[in-house]
């Protein structure tokens, strides 16, 4: 049986919450102690967790099935060329995107929020297709400067200083 | 009792800090809902976390605002580019685009707006007579009822908001999981705390809120590498401009009410919204119109059905959320975490213990209609500008607010955390067809659920027949069974058929 015979998306997803939820009952007796008193009880703390990951358990195998029956019945019917409409997905500006806001979770703590947003700011608008440098930094300052000083003055929220301006 | 709840309201309504924050989530409604890819659920979510050093009165009145108006919101882009702002504005694209093309945008909008006012007038009148007498039904619910009614609720928003059940419900399944995380409330013990305290206190609604609908969002439109839209010049209108007027809507006020109502009937199960509402009143205004040739082609009367049809679902949504702590929809389940944060508990009990700031949520919803009219009328104008704005401006911007407003939330660095990891978890469930939905309401109701099944289990002595014997609670698990398979047994005896 080929790989194309399956929708791998489908599939794959179905594979990977199975995955989780076999992790996640692996986890259980690890992540949630019994006490003395909680053999005594009908519902102690692990029954739902229990209860929620066999049936998510059973789920996706159902969902494998069902996505590999479907599969198989259409399998004579050939898929339709798209090779006219093919999306451009920008992946690696997401990983961007996403790493970035990683380390500005990070950067606030040490170089305060003013610094690790211009961070940000400035590595999501390149990402996202803006070569305007005017805008650029007319953003950042905004969304640094103005942002942290609104949140002060509204919101009496304060971010890390960090070392220079702390 | 009942007088003495409206007079408060009537005096936390019309303070003026209240008014104030009316328009203020007003405008951040009509900003948001107007934007093709933001939605309704993420404008009121982004708002969420500013409400919290207000008065609880002001913070609801500020979400209310920005619910209403970013429902109708999704019509002015509906209307003019032919993109639907929120996706109940689908149906308004079908005619209100090709109103615009024969330089009739004026009428399109004004029908649009006067429309949507009508609508969620009448939904709030629905929410103010029936709210009550709902919930004091479902004060007669004990946990296993209570248990059952939850279990149809996920069942039957499962079933309805993605492609498949199994997905909706293991959406749902992974939220009550998700729940689960923290102390457990009777015996004390962390459950997948994993050595970290922030964690012990569970996973905050709002900074999960603001993951999957927010910072996914962004993360889609960045994967697919979303552009600046052209826009229609108002100004260009072929035929002058005509004066927003109520006039435009009297041909059509049959056709208003009908879908209202449609929009309200509909607003008030759980699992539907106001796309399914804005599809069946097209399709029946549609079915009794003496002009059905012009559906599709730019019928005014089309326009009309749809927009009152999807604001007559707002205040409606709320009606389960309120009474019975069952959220209807995404909106509906921002609004119970938003009450819940501000120390009411949704449910029954919420009418006697909180009366008059529920009277105040209701009324508050007729003003946020009343004030969405004025600020439509202004806003239309400028909305060409707004719209066209570079998305690398527009997505950075909101992933900012999105880190700062969970940040806001505990004052903690952990929350921005959790709002990054529920982003990258709410950006591939969209990618894989999981709905979001099922898991937001399944976060929100994972501890009713708990409490009421292990009250449930004690009271039986562990026996999982009480579900059954108990005549409401059999209903329920009943319909949600229904709901669950007939669909499948149909489609066997349709294909035995063949």
């Amino acid at each position: 049986m080929s790989a194309k015979l399956f929708n791998l998306k489908n599939i794959f997803s179905s594979i990977v919450t199975l995955a989780i939820a076999t992790v996640v009952y692996l986890a259980i007796p690890n992540q949630i102690k019994t006490s003395l008193f909680t053999g005594e009880l009908i519902f102690g703390p692990r029954t739902l967790p229990y209860l929620l990951v066999y049936t998510i358990i059973i789920l996706s195998t159902v969902d494998i099935f069902l996505e590999v029956r479907k599969n198989i019945i259409k399998k004579d019917t050939k898929p339709k060329s798209d090779s006219n409409n093919i999306k451009k997905h920008n992946y690696i500006g997401l990983l961007i995107v996403i790493v970035s806001i990683f380390l500005w979770i990070i950067l606030v703590l040490y170089f305060g929020y003013k610094l690790a947003t211009i961070f940000l700011v400035v590595t999501s608008m390149l990402v996202i297709g803006n070569n305007k440098w005017w805008q650029i930094i007319f953003l950042s300052l905004i969304l640094s400067f103005g942002f942290d000083y609104f949140i002060k003055a509204v919101l009496r929220v304060y971010f890390p200083e960090g070392i220079f301006f702390g | 009792m009942l007088y003495d709840n409206i007079l408060i309201a009537l005096k936390n309504v019309f303070a003026v800090h209240n008014l104030i924050a009316l328009f203020i989530g007003n405008m951040i409604g009509m900003f948001f809902g107007a934007m093709p890819g933001l939605t309704v659920t993420l404008s009121v979510a982004l708002a969420l976390p500013f409400t919290f050093s207000l008065e609880p009165a002001t913070g609801i009145l500020l979400l209310t605002g920005a619910y209403c108006a970013g429902t109708y919101a999704g019509s002015i882009t509906a209307i003019l580019i032919n993109t639907p702002g929120t996706p109940s504005a689908v149906a308004t694209c079908w005619d209100g685009y090709p109103l615009t093309r024969q330089g009739r945008s004026y009428e399109a909008l004004s029908v649009a707006l006067n429309s949507s006012v009508l609508g969620g007038i009448i939904s709030a009148i629905t929410l103010i007579f029936f709210a009550p007498e709902i919930a004091k039904v479902a004060l007669r619910f004990g946990p296993p009822e209570k248990f059952a009614l939850t279990f149809f609720g996920l069942t039957i928003i499962a079933r309805v908001s993605g492609r498949s059940l199994t997905r909706g419900l293991i959406s749902a399944l992974f939220g009550l999981l998700i729940a689960t995380v923290g102390m457990d409330p009777i015996t004390g013990i962390p459950r997948f705390a994993f050595g970290r305290y922030f964690l012990y206190g569970g996973i905050g609604m709002i900074e999960v809120f603001i993951g999957l609908f927010a910072i996914g969002e962004i993360f889609r439109q960045i994967e697919e590498r979303t552009k600046a839209i052209k826009v229609t010049k108002l100004g260009k209108d072929s035929i002058k401009r005509k004066i927003f007027s109520w006039m435009n809507i009297v041909p059509y006020y049959k056709t208003i009410i009908k879908s209202s109502i449609i929009g309200v009937i509909i607003g008030a199960i759980p699992g539907t919204g106001g796309s399914i509402a804005s599809f069946i009143a097209y399709d029946e205004a549609k079915r009794a119109s003496k002009e059905p040739e012009l559906y599709g082609k730019g019928s005014l009367e089309a326009v009309s059905a749809s927009e009152s049809a999807n604001n007559g679902v707002t205040a409606a949504t709320l009606i389960p959320a309120l009474t019975l702590g069952i959220p209807g929809n995404t909106v509906a389940a921002v609004f119970l975490g938003a009450l819940m944060i501000h120390g009411m508990t949704p449910g029954p009990q919420l009418f006697v213990e909180q009366g008059g700031l529920m009277y105040t949520l209701m009324i508050g919803f007729i003003v946020a209609n009343v004030i969405m009219y004025i600020q439509g009328l202004f806003a239309i104008n400028w909305f060409d500008k707004v719209i066209s704005a570079p998305p690398s401006i527009l997505l950075t911007t909101i992933l900012l607010m999105c880190l700062v407003g969970a940040y806001t939330l505990s004052n903690s660095i952990y929350s921005c955390y959790i709002a990054l990891v529920f982003g990258v978890l709410g950006y591939l469930m969209q990618k894989y067809e999981y709905p979001v939905a099922p898991m937001v309401i399944a976060i929100i109701l994972g501890p009713m659920v708990e409490e009421a099944l292990r009250q449930s289990l004690i009271l039986s002595d562990g026996s999982y027949m009480i579900f059954l014997i108990r005549p409401i609670s059999f209903v329920f698990i009943f319909l949600a069974m229904m709901v669950s398979f007939l669909p499948y047994i149909f489609q066997y005896i349709k294909s035995k058929k063949r």
